[in-house]
């Protein structure tokens, strides 16, 4: 692959086609309001540029910079929330720290299950959260996931029972959504 | 796998199922709380997904931002390795022929490494560089290009001083410092305009296009121009978007969007249909070419 090897027209070309793709990953992984959308997804594509030469052709090339834009924007909520808890931590005032995104109980008086995911993604295990990101927020097929992960296909919808089972009681535990699902058809 | 609920949630969010499999997976979904709930969050962000106006101009930023920063680590190793080559070949040479040898291949070496390192002292200042987009090949603004004198902006009162360099500064430096200053003056435009100073903004776009004319930051500064005058002053934002076009850059179709805008504005209709249909032969792949399509559509 010419762009794993530097070459600048190949590194651009791959560039101009999967940045979109990043961006609407990191998008999706952090929230459209995100302060930092612009910089992580940057700091995502230096890290697809930099793996290329050990990507071992598993899945897409679109599939793994996917996957690497969804990891990098997934570390960054991470480091977020230790930042958030260390703060509480000191008794520092919450207020005077930047929201990126509404919190999940924000998000349970809209009844929407978009931020308890967010928020599931950043505090599920790793591999857990890497399931749950790929399957749910992205719209990949558990043989898409255990190809890009290089995992067999049990593993993966082991996974994916698990973050289910977390997202169920997150999202149970909301009477406004809790009512909600109950309407739902 | 094709029958799973994982799978045919997933097929379904796609818009792959044949009614059969909608069939099947209403059951499985019927069935299964934890399954229902991941296939409404799919969904949910399914719908929240859009193309956002001014993407294609944020990807093709990010891409030349990564593509600025690979040029300037990549050398840096080269370099690095190709000292230590001549460290050695200047060893050998050494042993082999004795000093004057030596000084004449070192000579040459100093020489050869000032002629191809031009962006060693603008290599930080590129990096970070911010903006709407740049010129593909932005190393350093082009000294043969004829600024453009400021007069040529219809709506420019002119007033601003234009400050005067120091003739004492030698060539080069005088190139590194304008990609400082014209990076940095951006950087600081671009700050305003977010923060909602959009008076102080205009000013420093100016201010960056009296003084650094020929630069890929004035170039983008139209575009900027363009979209805070859009509201407040069509006719001004036209003056900026066309001169943009005029120009050429990577955020054309952005400019040809503002453009249409601004003659919508302005109530020249057909003009601005004319400027819809350009923007989507020319790219029909854009984040506003569905707009655009929409617009066309829609107005009579």
């Amino acid at each position: 692959m010419a762009a794993a090897s530097g070459n600048p027209v190949a590194v651009r070309t791959l560039l101009t086609t999967i940045m979109p793709q990043l961006l609407r990953v990191v998008r999706r992984v952090l929230g459209p309001n995100h302060p930092d959308l612009e910089d992580v997804t940057f700091e995502a594509a230096q890290a697809v540029l930099e793996g290329l030469p050990r990507f071992r052709r598993e899945g897409t090339v679109r599939h793994y910079a996917c996957r690497v834009a969804a990891f990098t924007a997934t570390n960054v909520r991470r480091r977020e929330l230790a930042t958030k808890r260390k703060r509480q931590r000191e008794n520092l005032d919450l207020d005077l720290f930047p929201a990126a995104a509404p919190g999940p109980e924000q998000g349970a008086e809209t009844a929407s299950l978009v931020p308890i995911v967010r928020e599931l993604v950043t505090t599920l295990p790793q591999p857990l959260a890497e399931a749950l990101t790929l399957h749910v927020v992205l719209g990949y097929t558990v043989s898409e996931i255990a190809r890009s992960c290089d995992i067999p296909v049990e593993t993966v919808r082991s996974r994916l029972r698990l973050a289910r089972q977390a997202l169920r009681k997150r999202a149970l535990g909301h009477p406004v959504l809790r009512e909600a699902l109950e309407v739902d058809p | 796998m094709k029958g799973s609920l994982e799978d045919l949630s997933v097929r379904a969010r796609r818009g792959e199922l044949d009614e059969a499999e909608e069939r099947q997976l209403r059951l499985l979904l019927a069935s299964s709380l934890e399954g229902r709930l991941a296939h409404r969050a799919g969904c949910e962000f399914d719908a929240e997904d859009s193309v956002l106006p001014g993407d294609d101009a944020l990807a093709a930023r990010l891409t030349q931002r990564v593509m600025e920063q690979q040029r300037h680590s990549r050398p840096r190793r080269l370099r690095v390795g190709w000292k230590l080559a001549t460290a050695a070949a200047l060893s050998a040479l050494a042993a082999a022929a004795g000093p004057a040898v030596v000084e004449r291949v070192q000579a040459t070496f100093q020489h050869s490494e000032v002629d191809t390192t031009p962006a060693v002292g603008s290599a930080p200042a590129m990096e970070r560089r911010p903006g709407w987009g740049h010129d593909p090949t932005p190393a350093a603004p082009a000294p043969s290009a004829a600024p453009e004198p400021s007069s040529s902006q219809p709506d420019d009162p002119g007033s601003e001083p234009t400050p005067v360099r120091s003739a004492a500064s030698g060539a080069a430096k005088a190139d590194t410092s304008d990609v400082t200053d014209a990076a940095a003056l951006f950087a600081e435009a671009s700050r305003a305009r977010r923060q909602g100073r959009p008076g102080e903004a205009v000013a420093l776009y100016r201010q960056l296009q009296q003084r650094h004319p020929a630069s890929a930051e004035a170039r983008a500064a139209d575009l900027a121009l363009g979209m805070l005058y859009s509201r407040s002053s069509p006719s001004s934002a036209l003056t900026h978007f066309r001169r943009y076009l005029k120009r050429g850059g990577p955020l054309a179709p952005e400019a040809l969007w503002g453009q249409a805008q601004a003659l919508s504005a302005l109530g020249r209709d057909d003009e601005a249909r004319k400027i819809y249909r350009t923007l989507l032969s020319r790219y029909p792949r854009s984040a506003y070419a569905n707009a655009a399509r929409a617009k066309l559509g829609t107005e009579p």
